[in-house]
């Protein structure tokens, strides 16, 4: 039985391969297909997260709630942020 | 861009519709999650196509514009595992999940189901995060260039090379662009190897 990890590196690399035979070959057909499954699939993961984010949101109250508000409010801005003026500081020195 | 705006309003409609079926009527995690990961090997196959199917564009970029996509993803790379690190000492929590949520570089539906295999909790950071990174790049981008210059592509971290692509190159020129979709492709071909090993790797 493959891990989920294992599963992960498979799906991408075949992807990769997909990817890489399809630029050999190009077909609008299959690359509007996978347009098509790539949009559908992330419209249906996300909801699904999203159901999952739902029924975890009762258990997200008091200090745990604050925490993973603030968690998640800092994650979205912060790496991104940081990555810029790292990047600045970088181009700088150059 | 009215395509990138579109597909992020589309991946915030389905997120709250989720959230208003799931709190209405909360379902089992197990069965949900075992759904999610099906999906969850399609959208990673499906980044994986466009990575490979990438190359030509990449290799006709030139070297410098390589060299500085390269470099722009190791900044990527780098500032997400300097905020994790921050985010988790000032909120005590555990260093390996916040970074690897940091690690996320945008990648939403790819962050977010993985780890919520390990805490649904951190599920939820993984995805809410990556997705407002998403979205506060569509919308700050314009402003964060003309003050901070072409660093700001950092920004977009993975999505730089899909959805947040239309707006560098709108307000960066094609340069940026370019350099923003090879920043893209290393990040989302390497991200799927790092977000797992660092979750993984207890602190």
């Amino acid at each position: 039985m493959l891990t989920l990890e294992e599963l992960i590196y498979i799906s991408l690399a075949v992807g990769v391969v997909a990817g890489f035979l399809e630029s050999l070959r190009p077909s609008r057909r299959a690359s509007k297909a996978v347009d098509l499954l790539s949009m559908f699939s992330i419209i249906v993961l996300v909801g699904l997260m999203g159901v999952v984010v739902g029924s975890e949101l009762h258990s997200l109250t008091g200090y745990e709630g604050l925490r993973a508000a603030t968690a998640t409010a800092l994650v979205s801005a912060l790496p991104g942020l940081m990555g810029v003026l790292m990047g600045m500081a970088a181009v700088r020195r150059h | 861009m009215r395509s990138e705006v579109a597909a992020a309003i589309r991946a915030l409609a389905a997120l709250a519709a989720g959230m208003a079926i799931g709190a209405l009527l909360r379902p089992p995690l197990e069965p949900t999650l075992s759904a999610a990961y099906i999906w969850l090997y399609i959208v990673i196959a499906a980044a994986g196509f466009y990575v490979g199917r990438s190359w030509r564009e990449v290799a006709r970029a030139g070297r410098r514009i390589i060299l500085d996509g390269l470099a722009f993803a190791g900044f990527a790379v780098a500032g997400d595992v300097a905020a994790g690190v921050v985010v988790s000492a000032a909120l005590g929590l555990p260093a390996n999940l916040v970074v690897a949520a940091a690690l996320g570089s945008g990648w939403y539906s790819f962050t977010g189901p993985y780890l919520a295999t390990l805490s649904p909790i951190f599920g939820v950071i993984g995805l809410v995060a990556n997705q407002l990174r998403e979205d506060y790049t569509l919308a700050f981008f314009p402003a964060l260039y003309s003050y901070l210059g072409p660093p700001a592509v950092i920004m977009g971290g993975a999505t730089s090379m899909d959805t947040t692509l239309g707006v560098t190159a709108r307000y960066a020129g094609a340069r940026w662009a370019l350099v923003g979709l090879v920043q893209g492709v290393v990040l989302t071909a390497i991200i799927p190897v790092l977000v797992p090993t660092v979750a993984m790797f207890r602190i």
